[in-house]
């Protein structure tokens, strides 16, 4: 359960919203520039609201009357971005292994699935040697994807996530993204600026614009 | 020794102490500005490239006043048994100063150009900050660093002012190769200064063409990287 109600002032406008959503995908939707992205950086904890609180599965991330304010280090909130940010000098192997512990890389049983399950499920055996650079729209997605859940993160934000790829690989992406959200037992918060888009993903619709926000 | 022998081998020796030093400080100021937030940014960033415009002269005589026996430094430096004025430690100092600017500039050239986003995953991921340095971001910032390296190496190589200033004009202890080709002309010794002013062209034109090559590489693949 994601519980947020927070104001933070950027330059053109204020940001304010306040919402609680238990499971499912919640899909943030407005136009570039409403502050969808600002939104999502302050759930990861990249930015700080002014003021505010935001609260996950009970354990606070954010208070301003606390004080609180944990780095998004200890989070454990996924984040995929929207060009994918994959780093460019590692290969596949190496990105979706970033976020474990070098101990963990072995595959210790007791720390989750193994990473070669992973890369499997994903996709993307074939694949592990390669650099960013020489892979596709839809498979810099899918180790996008596998690189963010490897650390199992209790929530999972995807900004535009496929606003890069052409129209078919789209439609792959995204019903592999909402099959992944089903399979998964965590919330998503995905953010888009298409309409139509917005109506097919997920039930829970946050209008925003000029940061404010508004059930759809 | 032959009259040019000397003052390269002590210039090499004495650009290659500063650069170390500048590597170390130039790269950690660019970061702390480019990558931090705090008070009192914008007046380091002008602290920092200062010696740039600064006359070299201005410089050495600010570092004269920091080291000499009588500076603000002075009296600490005699306490440890350290005697800095009129030796090659004084002249690898002044060309770390002098060098810093470009070693500074360089490196936050490099810097700015590691999108924030590759950190701001790693942070999400759990990396440290530490982690995120030194596997993120100084190896996507290293042509930027490489440059910077470069050009503080050939900077100091070519300190004449500040290092005059501070380490004096000792043959074969102090004398840098533009102190020397200042002696040599003055003395009617062309042959001497001709050869170390080859020598110092030549620095100039590699490393010159060296930062041009890696600045080209880092934006080419930059480039790259958002076509996809």
């Amino acid at each position: 359960m994601l519980v947020a109600s927070f104001r933070k002032k950027l330059p053109d406008f204020t940001l304010e919203v306040s919402f609680a959503f238990h499971e499912g995908t919640l899909v943030i939707y407005g136009p570039s520039g409403a502050g969808k992205t600002t939104l999502l950086n302050c759930l990861a904890g990249l930015d700080r609201p002014d003021e505010g609180h935001i609260e996950l599965n009970g354990r606070a991330l954010f208070a301003s009357h606390l004080g609180i304010n944990v780095p998004p280090q200890g989070r454990r909130i996924g984040y995929v971005f929207q060009n994918h940010a994959l780093f460019p000098h590692l290969t596949v192997r190496q990105n979706v292994l970033y976020g474990l512990h070098p101990r963990r890389k072995d595959g210790d049983p007791s720390s989750g699935p193994c990473v070669d399950e992973i890369l499997k499920s994903f996709g993307l055996t074939h694949l592990t040697e390669r650099y960013p650079a020489k892979l596709s729209g839809g498979e810099k997605q899918r180790v996008a994807l596998a690189r963010s859940l490897v650390v199992q993160p209790n929530l999972l934000l995807l900004d535009e996530p496929w606003s890069a790829l052409d129209e078919e690989s789209r439609l792959t992406v995204r019903s592999e993204v909402l099959d992944l959200q089903r399979h998964r037992d965590i919330p998503f918060v995905l953010v888009t600026h298409d309409r139509v888009e917005a109506k097919t993903l997920g039930k829970a619709i946050l209008h925003l614009d000029r940061g404010c926000a508004s059930w759809l | 020794m032959t009259g040019w022998a000397a003052p390269l081998l002590l210039s090499i020796r004495v650009a290659l102490v500063s650069t170390g030093i500048v590597l170390v400080l130039g790269t950690a100021a660019a970061w702390a500005v480019v990558k931090r937030r705090w008070r009192g940014k914008g007046l380091a960033d002008v602290l920092f490239t200062l010696p740039l415009v600064l006359p070299p002269t201005v410089t050495g005589y600010l570092l004269l006043l920091l080291m000499a026996s009588r500076g603000l430094f002075g009296p600490w430096l005699r306490f440890m048994g350290i005697e800095l004025i009129f030796t090659w430690w004084a002249a690898a100092i002044a060309s770390a100063v002098v060098a810093f600017p470009l070693m500074y500039n360089a490196a936050k050239v490099g810097f700015h150009g590691v999108d924030e986003a590759f950190e701001g995953v790693a942070r999400t991921l759990g990396a440290s900050e530490s982690r995120i340095l030194f596997t993120i971001t100084l190896p996507l910032a290293w042509p930027g660093l490489l440059a910077g390296v470069v050009l503080s190496f050939t900077r100091a190589l070519g300190e004449f002012g500040a290092t005059l200033m501070v380490a004096g004009n000792i043959p074969g202890r102090t004398q840098t190769m533009p102190v020397a080709i200042y002696m040599a002309t003055d003395a009617g010794d062309t042959k001497t200064a001709a050869v170390l002013t080859v020598i110092l062209l030549a620095f100039g034109l590699v490393a010159v063409g060296l930062s041009r090559g890696w600045s080209e590489r880092q934006s080419g693949r930059r480039a790259g990287f958002w076509r996809s």
